[in-house]
This record gives structure tokens, C-alpha cells and sequence, in this order.
């Protein structure tokens, strides 16, 4: 096989077999853009190569490795790919089913009006239980605990899943739920991780549907979700954190590409760490930290960048 | 040994000791016995000073003066002496075969510095051999 | 101009600054310990009573200092003298403690100043035995407080878990510098005392 016709080549090193199942419906919507066929090659020959534990030994190949966490409240691991399991199934549902043709313009729809509804319905935070449902498969949503659950088996996912591969808009029917249907939701999980995972989405499609590009993003909880993704997470919020900036400015500001300040934006923005107001807003100002209050001033204002680019190399941390 | 349940004689025996050193030297305006952490045993104060807080300053500038004396490397540390305009401090460890007490003496600027450290040195080893006989007869792990 | 280097580690006894320091001092750190006369509050040997302090050499000649400040409250009076030209503060939280919430408030407002300039850090131990405080509620703490600072999972006794938490300050330090340097457009060494409440 001639691997240089690929524009991306990965493989998988001591994964599962239902793992590398589910990495590959992600890496097939992650890759849809790339401008050439993203293939599954043996661990020798690929550019990306997932593993589990031991690395893989790899002679004169300089594959990029990415290795594989699980654990589900995960810690923060550079490098690592990790997202919580109940979160990978709903986004393989969401937006797996949206893809598989060229249907760009109802994908994007879809997904707007279905993170427009989620977003309002936890915003207000006034319906106790809403069910998101569709041909009788559902998802329960308790906005007034930012929660969410499963109603009912795998079988009702499956049946969403169908939904959503029709390719229509989901039919978001929200209502209230009576007593003995919510005896039979499954456990409980925290909406952010989901809100977040949505917004990441959702940049495939732009910015959220009621952000406007010149609006201000203004910082008001640390998104500890950062650590999963996209890449350049933890920077944009540092950057963020220091100065309210319009999207285009905090990739700027980061020095990543607006795709990732985009897909961090949408996130922070869905799970309410960060919030957009417009560019006349008084909030849209910087926040009233004092600059004298900056701690680098008293050793040497000027020389603060090489100083953490000394300290950096000293602990072998990359920039 | 946690100073939580330090027995009330041990402490009362102490005290006895904190209150003979306070009035034995006239110019001591002050006396603080905590353990090597910080914690207050006993204290007789004149001024204004809260011996909770003076407690935990004993512990860590005692640990201080004795981690410089190593870093200096002059051996073991005796005593560690502030000297300022308007009085003087002492401190230094109680020297018993744990090492789980402080002694802290505050004086006014005119007593005599020989006299201090004798006296605060005389007290140090009365509170150390009453800890050692109450370590003993407690039978507790050293 | 101060050539003084530092950053600060705090938090309550037990949370992990001197295995944090130990983890990234180059130095075999250099600490104040007396044996623990409260294993109600924490069950363990000794305890830091003054500082622990840890140093790393920069290419420059420089010395990073990594200082450690007693955890109990009864050593607030170490924390500001610790933290006066620091150039940041990593606060540690041990989550199997009575009240780490109360915990996290009790430190923050000692290191104030440096929260509000984007210079202090918060990490995590222990959180996957003791799940709870949950991130969301140290972020409800926070935002009740009025700041917002990182929060991170982090398991000292791991390097890079430490480093982590080191990448994240040192970040958020060049994003404000960044954001000092648009809003007043010199290098004008200003001063600062992190007046930390004692
Ligand atoms: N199980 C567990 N132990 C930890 C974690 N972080 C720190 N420790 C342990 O907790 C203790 C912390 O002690 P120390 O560093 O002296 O704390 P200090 O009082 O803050 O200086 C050490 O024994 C560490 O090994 C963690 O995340 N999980
Ligand atoms: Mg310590």
C-alpha cells in the first residue's frame, strides 16, 4: 500500500477491539475535512498510533503517540485523550448521525437548534425534568441539577441513534416528566461534561448560533473541563482569564487557530464558565484588576517572558 | 504525645515552671513554653503579646535558627536571640530524650544577657527532666 | 530591580507542599520539621513548622525558589513574609479533609492579592477516593468569593502532576503580563506588597 496517498495514517497498539470501534467512528468525524482518506494501518507504518500502557516499539518511525485514558473523572495528563464514557456515546450519537453525506447545511441546523434547546432549557433552569425525545427513545434532563440521564436501555440509544441518521432535525420535544417514568432513568451524570463535548461539536458548525463574532467572551468560572480538549484549552483559558476578548482576538491573543478558540469558546460558553456580551457592554471592559497588582512586576517587568521561558526549560515543561 | 492529652499535672507542672523563671528574673516580661510544632503548653505574659501566636513563632524560629546552624554547618544549635530596641527574646529547645518542647523568654532591653540565658537554660532543663519522668512512667513509645 | 524568584506552595497540613517541592527541587529541599503534636488534625509523623524550601537553577544563573509555608493557621504569620515577591502561589487542598471548601477560602484570602492578579493556581489531592467536594462546587466556592482561578486535580506525589499545575501558573502569568504590558505600554516596574492577611 502506498501510504503517502493518505493524508493521515493511524493505527492502534494493546486497544480493545470495541475501543478502536469507537475511536474510529470519532477519528472519521474528526478527519472529514482533511483533504485526503485517513486510513487504519499497522502500528509501523502509521503517523498516529493510539496505545494502551506500554508503548509500542517503533524503529525508525516517528509516529505520534497518543495514549489512552479511561478513567472517567480523569485527571489532567498532557497529551492524553480522554472523555468520559457516557459522553463519547451520546456525542457518537449526535454527531455521528449527523454525518455520513454532505448534508452540511441540515447537520449544522440540526445541531443548532439542538444545542439552542439544551442551552435554554439549563439556562432557566425552571423545568425540573424535561425529556428530549424522539420515536420514544429519550434522554432524561434535570436542568434544575445541571444532570442528565438515559431513559430506559441501550435499546432507546439505538433508537435515537436511528433518529439522528436520518439526517432530519431532531424533534426535540420537551415535556415534563411524570413520577414512575423517572423511576426508570439510569444514573445520573453532571450535564457539563455533555454541554462541553457539544460545544466542541458544535465548531464544525461555527460559533453558537446566538454568539455573534464580534461579541465579547468574559471569563466567570475557570473551565475545569479544559483539560478535555481541544489542545490548546488550558491556554485559551489563561488567556481568556486575563482579559475579556472577541473570539477572533483570544486565538490571536493564544496564538491558536480560530477552529480551537472557536470549539473552546462554544464550550465555555454552553456550560456558562464563560459568558458573550456585547462589545459595548461596560462588562466587555477588561475587569478591574489593578496592574500593580501583578506579581511579575517586582522582579523585572520587562524580562518576565524569558524568565518563564528559563523556568519552562528548567522543568522541562513545553511552552 | 500530643499536647490534646497532655495531662493536666504535667501541664500544671509546667506552669509552676514558666511562673518560677517569670519571677525569678526581674527584668522577664514574659515566658512561653509550646511544643515544637507550635502549640501552646503554658504561658505567663505581661504585655499585650498573644501567647497562641508567640507559641507558633517559638516553634518556627526555633526550627529556623536550628536549620541555619546546619546549613552553616556550626554544630548544634544553643539558642536563638532577637535583640531589639525595646527588649529581647530567647528561645531554645527543651532539651529532653524527645524533642517536643520550646522555650520562649521575653525580657526588657536592660536585663543582663548572661543572666537570661542561664536562667531560661535552668528552666529549659526542669520542664525537659519533668517531660523525660512523665515520657518514662507513660511508658510511650519513644 | 529584585532578582528574587519565587513561588509559593500552600495549604493545610497534610496537603502535599513539601512532597510538591521535593517532586521539582533540584536541591534535596531543606525543611523545618518537629514532630506533630496533632495527629487528630492530621495523621502524621512531623510536621513543617517554619518553611520547606526547594530551589531550581534557571539558564540565566538564576535561582527559582520554591518555598513551602506552614499549613496550620496558627503560621499565618509565615504566610505573607513567605509570599512577599512572589511570583506566584500554588494552594493545595487535600479533598479527604474535614472541610476542604472551607479550606480553600481560608488560604485564598490569605493569597488574595496573587489570585486577583492571575498568579495563583489551585490543585486538587486525593479526589479518587474522596470524589466529593466535586469540581463544580469548588467553582460554586469560588465564584461566591468573587475569583476566578484554575482548579486541577493533581497528585503530588506524581512530578508531572506537579509540573502540570506549574504550566497552568505559569500561563496564566504570561497572559496577564501580556494583558499589563496592552494596558499600561511600558515596562514600568511598579511595586508590590502581597499584603497576605495574618
Ligand atoms: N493518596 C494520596 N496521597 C497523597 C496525595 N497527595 C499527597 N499525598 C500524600 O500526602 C502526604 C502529604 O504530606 P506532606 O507533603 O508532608 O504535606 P504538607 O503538610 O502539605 O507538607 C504525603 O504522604 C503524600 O504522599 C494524593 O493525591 N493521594
Ligand atoms: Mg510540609
Amino acid at each position: 500500500m502506498d501510504i503517502t496517498e493518505h493524508a493521515l495514517t493511524y493505527g492502534f497498539h494493546g486497544v480493545a477491539e470495541a475501543e478502536q470501534a469507537l475511536l474510529q467512528g470519532m477519528i472519521r468525524r474528526i478527519s472529514r475535512r482533511l483533504p485526503g482518506p485517513v486510513t487504519h494501518v499497522s502500528t509501523h507504518h502509521a503517523q498516529l498510533v493510539f496505545l494502551d500502557d506500554a508503548a509500542p516499539p517503533l524503529i525508525g518511525s516517528d509516529a505520534r503517540l497518543v495514549r489512552l485514558v479511561r478513567n472517567p473523572e480523569g485527571r489532567q495528563s498532557p497529551g492524553a485523550l480522554r472523555m468520559p464514557p457516557h459522553v463519547t456515546e451520546l456525542l457518537d450519537i449526535f454527531s455521528g448521525s449527523f454525518g455520513g453525506g454532505s448534508h452540511e447545511r441540515v447537520r449544522c441546523g440540526a445541531m443548532q437548534s439542538l444545542v439552542r434547546s439544551l442551552h435554554d432549557l439549563f439556562r432557566t433552569r425552571d423545568t425540573p425534568q424535561a425529556l428530549l425525545e424522539g420515536d420514544g427513545a429519550s434522554l432524561i434532563l434535570y436542568p434544575s441539577d445541571r444532570q442528565f440521564s438515559w431513559a430506559g436501555t441501550q435499546h432507546n440509544k439505538q433508537l435515537l441513534s436511528e433518529i439522528f441518521g436520518a439526517q432530519r432535525p431532531p424533534r426535540l420535544d420537551l415535556r415534563a416528566l411524570g413520577a414512575q417514568e423517572l423511576d426508570a432513568c439510569g444514573e445520573r451524570h453532571g450535564i457539563e461534561p455533555l454541554l462541553w463535548h457539544m460545544g466542541l461539536a458544535h465548531a464544525h458548525c461555527g460559533l453558537l448560533p446566538w454568539v455573534g463574532r464580534d461579541d465579547v467572551l468574559r471569563m466567570r468560572a475557570w473551565p475545569y473541563l479544559a483539560g478535555q480538549g481541544p489542545a490548546a484549552a488550558m491556554r485559551l483559558a489563561t488567556t481568556l482569564r486575563a482579559r475579556p476578548r472577541s473570539v477572533a482576538g483570544l486565538a490571536d491573543a493564544a496564538c491558536v487557530p480560530e477552529t480551537d478558540a472557536v470549539a473552546f469558546a462554544n464550550a465555555a460558553l454552553l456550560c456558562g464558565f464563560v459568558v458573550a456580551v456585547a462589545p459595548t457592554d461596560p462588562l466587555a471592559l477588561p475587569g478591574g484588576r489593578k496592574p500593580e497588582d501583578a506579581p511579575m512586576k517586582v522582579s523585572g517587568f520587562a524580562r518576565l517572558p524569558g524568565i518563564l521561558g528559563a523556568i519552562r526549560d528548567a522543568l522541562g515543561v513545553r511552552s | 504525645m500530643s499536647a490534646r492529652v497532655m495531662p493536666p499535672e504535667l501541664v500544671a507542672a509546667f506552669d509552676d515552671e514558666i511562673r518560677r523563671l517569670h519571677g525569678r528574673v526581674s527584668g522577664v516580661i514574659g515566658c512561653v513554653l509550646a511544643t515544637t510544632d507550635g502549640r501552646r503548653v503554658s504561658a505567663v505574659v505581661d504585655n499585650e503579646a498573644d501567647p497562641q501566636r508567640v507559641s507558633a513563632m517559638v516553634g518556627s524560629i526555633v526550627a529556623l535558627g536550628e536549620t541555619i546552624g546546619r546549613e552553616v554547618m556550626i554544630g548544634r544549635t544553643q539558642f536563638v536571640a532577637v535583640s531589639a530596641v525595646g527588649g529581647m527574646v530567647l528561645l531554645q529547645r527543651v532539651p529532653a530524650k524527645r524533642d517536643l518542647l520550646v522555650v520562649g523568654t521575653l525580657a526588657r532591653h536592660n536585663t543582663n544577657l548572661g543572666i537570661l540565658l542561664h536562667e531560661t537554660g535552668i528552666a529549659a532543663e526542669a520542664a525537659g527532666r519533668t517531660l523525660d519522668e512523665w515520657l518514662g512512667r507513660d511508658q510511650r513509645p519513644a | 530591580m529584585s532578582e528574587e524568584l519565587k513561588i509559593l506552595f500552600a495549604g493545610a497540613m497534610g496537603a502535599g507542599k513539601t512532597t510538591a517541592i521535593r517532586a521539582i527541587s533540584e536541591i534535596p529541599p531543606i525543611s523545618t520539621e518537629a514532630s506533630n503534636s496533632d495527629r487528630a488534625e492530621c495523621d502524621k509523623e512531623e510536621t513543617t513548622v517554619a518553611m520547606d524550601y526547594g530551589e531550581i537553577t534557571l539558564a540565566t544563573g538564576e535561582k527559582l525558589r520554591l518555598y513551602g509555608a506552614p499549613g496550620q493557621p496558627r503560621f499565618q504569620f509565615m504566610w505573607p513574609i513567605l509570599a512577599a515577591g512572589a511570583l506566584g502561589a500554588v494552594v493545595l487542598i487535600d479533598n479527604s479533609r474535614a472541610d476542604p471548601l472551607g479550606d480553600l477560602e481560608l488560604y485564598l484570602n490569605a493569597f488574595r492579592p496573587l489570585a486577583d492578579a492571575g498568579a495563583a493556581v489551585v490543585g486538587i489531592g486525593r479526589m479518587d477516593s474522596f470524589p466529593r467536594p466535586t469540581l463544580e462546587a469548588y467553582m460554586e466556592r469560588l465564584a461566591k468569593l468573587d475569583v476566578v482561578m484554575p482548579v486541577i486535580p493533581a497528585d503530588v506525589r506524581r512530578r508531572d502532576d506537579v509540573l502540570q499545575i506549574l504550566e497552568v501558573l505559569l500561563q496564566q502569568i504570561e497572559a496577564m503580563w501580556a494583558h499589563d504590558e496592552t494596558v499600561s505600554g511600558d515596562a514600568n516596574p511598579g511595586h508590590r506588597s502581597p499584603e497576605a492577611i495574618s
